[in-house]
């Protein structure tokens, strides 16, 4: 018990005191799962769309596929995006293995499929009529489309607040394609896995608790325009 | 001779192996108010959107203002921007109800007035909702919003789900007699489909009776109530009685007719089959202690049941041949469950088919 305490209070001190291996760490974890979460973003919502409101052949296929990959093992995509990135392979010579963007590609591979599942899984829940009944107003695929996405935005925002939370707390991928390298691909999950392997379990806490705030902040920040959206019943007011 | 709008030709809907909807031909003319009537699961729906280009046919061809309709993106989304409809569920958009109402305009990238907006609020009796978040509205202010939405587009064809389901009878025939009013200003041509004849009897010009995916009539509401084509029409427009029968005589506009072991005359022509039914509504039959007429059939009280100011008798006459009477005139006549009586049936209430 005395640890958990030693390193909560050695988190406040890391954080107050402004320790810059610490700070660069966090923000490095914030920019790398931040941008990672935005691509998915930008990737996913489209792609759920699309597979949401359309019938081709082979779509269910797709689907299943995006399903399965909401539960990927991130050592998985470690594994891939090394094979892939590694000298002698296919993407090699972008040379990219153990750097940030080989981090936030194998993040983007893990948010992609949860983001474009829930998006599916939003625009579905909506009342099947309504896609009917904005194309009877006269709306085009596209307008029809952003009416849609507008009217499952806060399921959308729960698909934010799971691609961002899938990413940040992860640690087999960044660690086999960052390297956890000192000052250059260490994010807080790596590092936290670090100093517990050296035995420096109070820094470990410290960084478990860093990093669960991280991770407060950004869910709470998204909960509240969440919750701000939702209009409560009346009577239950 | 009016211009018609939408026809349809030769339509099939499947779905997977089951026809839905199966229609020869249906022409909406320039105008007029057409009501689809017809029981639950027989296609007015899925004809509607049919109609209104949301869903494409197995087979036959819509057209629409004299043109073939096409169902390429481009030519389609040109097509439901000269229509509105408007779904048995409001269906608004987490909005205001002034932005909902402006909604169809913006996707015509025209710039909604704020006059045209309150004109249409003010129109439906909604207009003090203007700011308020759809979601909060009651079901009968919701279903005026998504009028009041469809009416803003001034459009050449309204196509209307179901307007009046699921609202009270108050906020029910309140909105009717507004959406009436409207529709003799705007002359709109409009298509409506409903299961409540009262709504059809009130608003249409013409009536549609879809049984089972198809079209067994369309004409005059007056025409569709006192004559309708088939023993299933004549049930769901409330002609309760259909019995079965075989023209025994045909006699200076007078026809015998043997229902049930019992002989009955009736006036009318009947049609040329020999087996016939002989459809009347519960209220154009008199039940009285018993008499031997020969517009009789004779029977014996089964049940009477009290419904408000009304009482409906179902008499065995070998078939059940079921009355409704004032409850003044029940009384009068004295009857009661086992009594023997005659069932009389009013002539010119008497529909053969």
């Amino acid at each position: 018990m005395d640890l958990i305490w030693q390193g909560i209070y050695k988190a406040f001190y890391l954080l107050i005191t402004g320790d810059p291996e610490v700070l660069h760490i966090t923000q490095l974890s914030l920019c790398v799962s931040g941008s990672a979460t935005l691509i998915a973003l930008l990737l996913g919502i489209p792609a759920g769309v699309v597979l949401a409101l359309s019938q081709f052949p082979g779509r269910n296929i797709l689907i299943s596929v995006i399903n399965t990959g909401m539960g990927l093992p991130p050592v998985v995509v470690g594994l891939l995006v090394t094979v892939m990135l590694w000298r002698n392979s296919l993407l090699g010579f972008f040379e990219l293995l153990y750097t940030p963007v080989a981090m936030v590609l194998a993040q983007v591979i893990i948010a992609f499929p949860i983001v474009a599942g829930l998006t599916i899984a939003a625009l579905q829940a909506l009342n099947p009529n309504l896609k009917l009944q904005l194309v009877g107003l006269g709306a085009s695929r596209f307008q029809m489309a952003l009416c849609l996405i507008r009217e499952a935005r806060l399921t959308l925002l729960a698909a934010v607040m799971a691609g961002f939370g899938g990413v940040i707390s992860e640690v087999g991928a960044v660690l086999m394609v960052g390297g956890n390298i000192k000052g250059q691909t260490r994010v807080l999950t790596t590092a936290t896995v670090l100093e517990t392997r050296m035995g420096n379990f109070d820094v470990a806490i410290a960084l478990s608790v860093l990093l669960l705030l991280l991770t407060f902040i950004v869910n709470f920040v998204l909960t509240r325009i969440q919750q701000r959206e939702h209009v409560a019943w009346p009577l239950l007011k | 001779m009016a211009a018609t709008e939408i026809s349809i030709r030769n339509l099939q809907v499947q779905y997977g192996h089951i026809k839905a909807v199966h229609i020869a031909a249906l022409d909406l003319l320039s105008q007029e108010i057409l009501a689809i009537v017809g029981p639950n699961g027989a296609g007015k729906s899925t004809l509607l959107r049919v109609m209104g280009l949301l869903e494409k046919p197995a087979e036959g061809t819509v057209i629409f203002q004299g043109q073939p309709a096409t169902y390429d993106p481009r030519s389609l989304l040109l097509l439901h921007r000269r229509m509105a409809m408007v779904f048995q569920e409001p269906l608004l958009l987490k909005m205001t109800v002034a932005e909902n109402i402006a909604i169809g305009l913006k996707f015509r990238r025209l710039t909604p007035q704020a006059t045209q907006i309150k004109h249409w609020l003010d129109r439906f009796g909604i207009a003090h909702l203007h700011n308020r978040p759809a979601r909060l509205l009651s079901g009968g202010e919701a279903r005026r919003a998504s009028l009041a939405r469809a009416f803003i587009l001034n459009p050449e064809i309204l196509l209307l789900d179901e307007p009046f389901s699921a609202l009270d009878a108050p906020t029910q025939n309140g909105l009717m007699v507004d959406l009436k009013t409207i529709l003799a200003e705007t002359r709109t041509t409009t298509v409506f489909v409903t299961h409540n004849l009262n709504e059809a009897r009130m608003l249409a010009d013409r009536m549609a009776v879809m049984m089972a995916g198809q079209m067994v009539q369309v004409d005059h509401p007056d025409e569709v109530f006192s004559h309708p084509a088939t023993v299933e029409a004549a049930r769901f427009l409330g002609m309760e009685n259909c019995l079965l029968g075989h023209v025994l005589e045909k006699n200076n506009g007078q026809i015998t007719i043997k229902i049930a072991r019992q002989k009955i005359i009736l006036k009318g022509t009947p049609p040329h089959n020999k087996q016939i039914y002989v459809c009347i509504r519960p209220e154009n039959i008199r039940v009285a202690k018993k008499r031997t007429l020969t517009s009789t059939l004779s029977g014996r009280v089964n049940t009477c049941v009290k419904l408000g100011q009304m009482v409906r008798v179902v008499v065995d006459c070998g078939i059940p041949v079921v009355a409704q009477m004032p409850k003044e005139m029940f009384d009068q006549a004295d009857l009661h469950a086992g009594d023997e009586v005659s069932v009389l049936f009013l002539s010119q209430a008497t529909h053969l088919i």
